[in-house]
């Protein structure tokens, strides 16, 4: 667990936060703090409430009970401050504006009546770390499904964050297109704070400094401490770590995680 | 032919389009065609409680105009209020607004004069009787959309992109769509003073349809739609006065022909000219 002279300085600090949707209990008495210049894997089940958590810290959704603080303030005064990529965007993909017309609509709360060098610096910065820049001029109507995710990502840069909320932010690109994304995730990390909600067990092992695992209840734990126990309470599901480095199948489910993740992936079915 | 005559004609259809370039391409992003339709529909009620309280009450100097522009802007609120602030079906509000305004402005008429009054004008409008008085009211409505969309332009295409983002990245979400609600509403009653309700549902929606056939820009379909709905004026105004020049609404019916005709081929022969 992350130690309290860490949670008291910590970006993010959720304390005996719970939310229901009508009928149905999310999230229940969670507590966590999310560190400094780190990478956070939030992992687990679907509707184990980690898109609601995402939310809860965005300041979309209010906890019923607890409190949520980002950076110290309420999460919606510091709104300004996060970075937030989400699932699926709301916007229609056949919208008429430029490539760099969407990236700098990420700086819409920030900019003036009119787009400073400044803000176009910003927004062609982020998009060459999203490897869109060539396509600046572009029409975004043009983009294939994994150039859009690319798009939205750069908005979410170009609105310099101080934090990183990523909702499945890999989820429609390719496999190549997705380990550079989680490279640069990963080289944000070392920088700001980046949250990323995944399914990817393999990118999690691979990249993540911490996993937060959701499942109603959440904990957190150091990646180099968790146990497949861990993911397998936390998913409620069987799972099986498969090595791809030549090294035996079926190893001891029991070992510390951390001696295969650098080596390893992990698949999870029901159980 | 009397080329002086057609003065104000074509400056009032010069203003039409450009209302038409400056609303049309936002309103067809944000999917509000039905909204338009509504608020120009709403008008009526206006038109109808204006004649009411001239009958009624002598109030000489509540002109058509003015009511139609009141209904416009009550509607554009109404609708900002109710969908900002309830759970209510957009679709089931607009429905409400559009028939409701309607039907009172006619049985408004109807307890103000006896009769139905010149329903046909209000929809088709009458472009040919435009004079400098209506260029200048005309002018002072573009202005005031202008001057309404262009400086939170980007703030406005940031919230019709994406609301939620928008929200998240601090943009007042509600203020604008409050502002371009308003600005609607301008733009509806600038158009429907001499081009008639139909008009301007017509102008706020098929200049920028076409447009967006060829143009992958919001700027881009802005001044494209402007072009398309001045040449279409233009075309109107020429067959109106050739066709039959004593039909006060032929004028604004061979506009809204044109524009019509237009949009149709444009989207038939789209061309793929991106940029």
């Amino acid at each position: 667990m992350i130690p309290e002279a860490l949670s008291a300085t910590s970006p993010v600090s959720v304390d005996g936060v719970c939310f229901a949707y009508p009928g149905r209990e999310v999230l229940h008495g969670i507590s966590f703090s999310i560190p400094d210049k780190s990478l956070t894997a939030v992992v687990g089940p679907n509707g184990g409430g980690k898109t609601t958590l995402l939310r809860l810290m965005l300041g979309e959704l209010k906890p019923e009970c607890g409190t949520i603080r980002i950076f110290g303030m309420n999460p919606s005064k510091a709104r300004s401050r996060i970075g937030y990529v989400p699932q699926s965007a709301e916007a229609d993909p056949k919208f008429p504006m430029s490539v760099m017309e969407a990236v700098l609509a990420g700086r819409a709360g920030k900019c003036g009546l009119f787009h400073t060098a400044a803000d176009r610096a910003a927004a062609m910065e982020a998009l060459e770390r999203t490897g869109m820049a060539a396509k600046a001029k572009r029409p975004a109507a043009e983009l294939s499904g994994g150039e859009w995710q690319r798009v939205m990502i750069s908005q979410a840069l170009a609105s310099d964050p101080d934090i990183l909320l990523l909702d499945e932010p890999a989820a429609n690109v390719d496999f190549q297109t997705a380990a550079k994304l989680y490279e640069l995730f990963a080289e944000l990390s070392h920088s700001i704070p980046v949250v990323m909600v995944s399914h990817n067990l393999s990118v999690v092992t691979r990249q993540a400094d911490w996993v937060l695992c959701v499942n109603r209840t959440a904990g957190m734990h150091r990646l180099g401490e968790v146990a497949s126990e861990t993911f397998q309470n936390s998913f409620g599901a069987t799972l099986a770590l498969i090595r791809h480095d030549g090294c035996p199948v079926g190893g001891d489910m029991h070992d510390p995680v951390c001696k295969h993740f650098s080596r390893c992936s992990c698949g999870c079915g029901e159980a | 032919m009397d080329y002086a005559g057609l003065l104000f004609p074509i400056a009032a259809s010069a203003l039409a389009a450009a209302a038409s370039g400056l609303i049309g391409p936002f309103v067809l992003a944000r999917r509000a065609t039905y909204a338009a339709g509504a608020v120009s529909h709403s008008m009526m009620g206006g038109i109808g409680l204006a004649a009411f309280c001239a009958s009624r009450f002598g109030w000489e100097w509540f002109t058509p105009f003015w009511g139609a522009l009141l209904a416009a802007l009550a509607a554009a609120a109404a609708l900002s209020l109710i969908t900002g602030k309830t759970n209510a079906r957009i679709d089931a509000v607009l429905s409400g607004i559009w028939t409701g305004g309607f039907a009172t402005g006619i049985v408004l008429m109807v307890a103000a004069t006896g009769e139905e009054g010149d329903v046909e004008e209000y929809l088709l409008g009458s472009l040919m009787e435009a004079d400098g008085t209506v260029v200048v009211k005309m002018s002072v409505l573009a202005a005031v959309s202008a001057m309404a969309i262009l400086p939170g332009y980007n703030k406005l295409l940031a919230v019709s992109f994406d609301k939620r983002l928008a929200a998240l990245r601090g943009v007042n979400v509600v203020f604008w769509d409050a502002v371009f609600s308003m600005a609607t509403a301008l733009a509806v009653a600038l158009i429907a003073h001499t081009g008639g309700i139909l008009m301007a549902i017509a102008l706020l929606t098929l200049p920028a349809a076409a447009s967006s056939q060829f143009c992958g820009s919001m700027r881009r379909q802005m001044a494209f739609s402007f072009l398309f709905a001045f040449c279409a004026g233009i075309a109107g105004i020429a067959a109106g006065k050739t066709v039959n020049p004593l039909f006060s609404s032929a004028a604004s019916v061979f506009f809204l022909l044109a524009v019509c005709a237009a949009a149709a081929f444009v989207s038939k022969t789209r061309r793929a000219c991106h940029g």
